[in-house]
């Protein structure tokens, strides 16, 4: 198979969510790296450009809103969608600064979570 | 002008003392001064209200008509029991002293109720040698009469001894007599024109206080019910500077919390507790009215005061029934400015709004326990729906993959193994949860028993390894032995919390160094680690409930803020304590539990023989 594969980087400082998260998307197919941070996902970045990024917003180091900020203002990396994950209570009302394709709290469906993904990526690689 | 002598010889006063004598060459006074005197005193008694001016008039008319050289009338106090001046002729002082029933011309007048006349009164047994010393040598005095009351005395005095006829002492009598009902009535009238006055200035004071408790209780904080309090004080004293000062709760300082006028920059300011005159006034529990704080040896840093210029000052405590909390006071540039009356009624408003003072500052507490708890329940909830996602997200995985045919004995295996992690820590977090409120609510029971800390210290650092992660390394220092009375479970609960703190609060990696060794009558317990230290004031911080350091926070290190809480709470019921140092932001952490070798847990066994 020549046919790259779509790419998906998983930022979550939870061990566990960062690990079943990479493997549901591997089953799928997905070229998954994980970040536990803003910082470190910053880093992977640099070498490696993902179709989708999974955001997860309280992060220690460099949290979610933080991560994004900086992304949103590097032109190379500010157009890679984000969908936001996250058990914050006040989510629904700071994820609006965010411009993120999708919000999805936790805990969530696995279901829900892979269709939001294969959705943002189509609707990305057809644009 | 004969028949009124003569009557006047008849039935007129009796003369105690050389009552027969005549003036030598004195003129008696003629019928018609006498009319035209009582006229004159006539119109002036309907005339003039006010009892001091009426006085005033009728002394110079008793000297004119008697040709005397003074007069004075004094009336009874009958508050002291004494005879006071309250009108004299020119030439008279005011400020002589109060004059006893049965002394001097006027006291024997009043005390017998009849005129006296005394023609040489050097020589007579009843003078005060200070009238003889201003040159008095002959006097009478006539009481003034109301329904047989003696209400004062009219008195003439003479520099010439002999002076004075009968004639003379009768005209006196009758300027007296139809004096002391006038004086009597203007008395009455001035009486209640005070007291009207003073019932009129009472309720203003009291509407005043009324609208101030008004005011103070249409609000809820305490910062706008304290701006009420200054108000109403400003406008029951008049003061133009006035602040209220509150103690500073779990410490040892007073702040100024409100002010008004040229105290603005005062605001916020902290001293210690029980200094100077706020120290004072909280002490006694009493007012205090000082006239110039500057040279008051009372005041705290009296150069201070000084510089800022006031000199009166005047505060009353705020109380309950717990005790003083705080202190409204008013001050001015000009020394000695407040009066009595400003005390009390500066006191009345601090006894009204004391009570609404302390009700905000609960208010304020309670709206704070509110937030903490709304915080905590926002970080806890966080906390725990992170596991949650975990599970559920490995509980859909699995079935997905069984649906695929993708489980394979191995994938199963190790997706259980997180299943598992997760609902430990899910359970951890529970137990704290649980914790909390068991310490909270006083049910955390300690089990005691002789434990070898020294062992236990070694048994939880083996559970980490001496690698706890990649990055960081475990260095124990710690004796063969150290046997103390306590609950091994819960000093191994604060054992791995510090060290899980460590290494967490140190995410570059490092060091962490265990340390135990006898200190006095106890054991020092330290971890310490070369992580994100402790910015300033979060040593005391970190042990409260829900309390996290700002840098932890901002570096978004997960946490609840509740082990530490924990962990003071399980060291003080041993009868120990533990508290942490830092450097500073990023130089490391120190934590040290100190706890007693014959430990006297919390609740105590009875001691038996």
């Amino acid at each position: 198979m020549t046919e790259r594969r779509y790419r998906v980087l998983v930022l979550d400082d939870d061990e566990i969510i960062r690990g079943f998260l990479s493997e549901a998307l591997n089953d799928e197919g997905y070229e998954v790296r994980q970040a536990a941070s803003g910082r470190e996902g910053l880093n992977v970045l640099q070498e490696w450009r993902p179709n989708l990024i999974l955001l997860d917003l309280m992060m220690p180091e460099m949290d979610g809103w933080a991560f994004r900020d900086e992304q949103r203002r590097r032109p190379e990396l500010a157009d890679i969608p984000v969908i936001v994950l996250s058990a914050a209570r006040e989510l629904q009302l700071r994820s609006q600064h965010l411009a993120a394709a999708d919000v999805i709290a936790k805990p969530f469906d696995l279901d829900d979570l892979l269709a939001s993904v294969a959705r943002v990526i189509a609707r990305n690689a057809a644009s | 002008m004969a028949r009124v002598v003569e009557r006047g010889e008849r039935k007129g006063p009796e003369m105690p003392d050389q009552r027969r004598a005549r003036g030598p060459g004195r003129p008696r006074p003629s019928q018609t001064r006498v009319f035209q005197a009582l006229h004159e005193v006539a119109v002036l008694v309907s005339g003039v209200r006010d009892p001091t001016e009426l006085a005033r008039l009728v002394v110079e008319r008793a000297r004119d008509l008697l040709d005397a050289d003074k007069a004075v009338l004094h009336l009874w106090d009958e508050e002291h029991g004494v005879l006071r001046p309250l009108a004299a002729t020119a030439a008279v002082s005011l400020s002589t002293p109060p004059i006893p029933s049965g002394q001097g011309v006027t006291g024997q007048a009043f005390s017998l109720r009849r005129p006296v006349l005394v023609r040489d009164y050097a020589q007579w047994a009843y003078a005060l040698p200070w009238a003889i010393a201003c040159g008095v040598q002959a006097a009478a005095a006539m009481p003034l009469l109301v329904a047989e009351r003696a209400i004062g005395v009219l008195a003439v005095f003479f520099d010439q001894r002999g002076a004075c006829s009968p004639e003379q002492a009768q005209a006196l009598s009758l300027l007296a007599a139809q004096v002391a009902p006038a004086l009597a009535a203007a008395r009455l009238f001035e009486a209640e024109r005070r007291a009207r006055a003073q019932a009129e200035a009472s309720e203003r004071e009291a509407r005043t206080l009324y609208r101030a408790a008004l005011a103070i209780g249409g609000e809820l904080d305490l910062g706008a019910r304290l701006e009420r309090v200054l108000d109403a004080a400003i406008e029951l004293t008049g003061a133009k500077q006035t602040w209220v000062v509150l103690a500073v709760p779990a410490s040892n300082e007073v702040e100024i919390v409100a002010t008004r006028g040229q105290l603005q920059h005062w605001q916020g300011v902290r001293q210690p507790r029980g200094v100077g005159l706020v120290g004072t006034v909280m002490r006694e529990n009493r007012p205090l009215r000082v006239a110039d704080q500057q040279t008051d040896p009372r005041t705290w840093l009296p150069e201070r005061a000084h510089r800022a210029g006031f000199r009166s000052w005047l505060g009353v405590p705020l109380a309950d029934r717990s005790g003083v909390f705080g202190v409204l006071a008013v001050l001015s540039e000009e020394a000695d400015h407040f009066t009595e009356e400003d005390e009390r009624r500066l006191g009345s408003l601090a006894a009204l709004a004391g009570a609404a003072v302390r009700e905000a500052h609960l208010y304020q507490d309670a709206q704070e326990a509110i937030r903490a708890r709304d915080e905590f329940l926002s970080i806890a909830s966080h906390e725990l729906l992170t596991p949650v996602t975990g599970l559920k997200g490995y509980a859909q995985l699995l079935q997905r993959s069984l649906e695929r045919g993708m489980l394979d004995p191995e994938r199963l295996t190790r997706t259980l193994g997180w299943i598992n992690g997760a609902a430990d820590r899910l359970a951890e977090l529970t137990r704290d949860l649980l914790d909390i409120s068991r310490l909270r609510t006083g049910q955390l029971v300690l089990r005691p028993r002789p434990v070898d800390l020294a062992a236990l210290v070694r048994e939880v650092a083996d559970r980490y390894g001496d690698h706890p992660s990649e990055r960081h390394q475990l260095v124990l220092s710690v004796p063969a032995a150290c046997p103390v009375q306590m609950d091994p479970e819960r000093l191994d609960q604060v054992l791995t919390n510090l060290l899980d703190n460590a290494l967490k609060y140190s995410p570059a990696g490092g060091q962490v160094r265990v340390t135990l060794r006898q200190q006095g009558e106890g054991a020092l317990l330290t971890v310490s680690d070369e992580g994100i230290g402790l910015p300033p004031g979060a040593e005391t911080t970190i042990f409260q409930p829900f309390g996290r350091a700002s840098n932890a926070a901002e570096r978004n290190l997960p946490g609840m803020g509740l082990g530490l809480y924990i962990c003071r709470s399980i060291v003080e019921r041993h009868g120990g304590q533990i508290w942490a140092e830092s450097p500073g932001d990023g130089q490391g952490t120190t934590f040290s539990v100190w706890l007693p070798l014959q430990a006297s847990p919390s609740p105590v066994e009875p001691a038996r023989d």
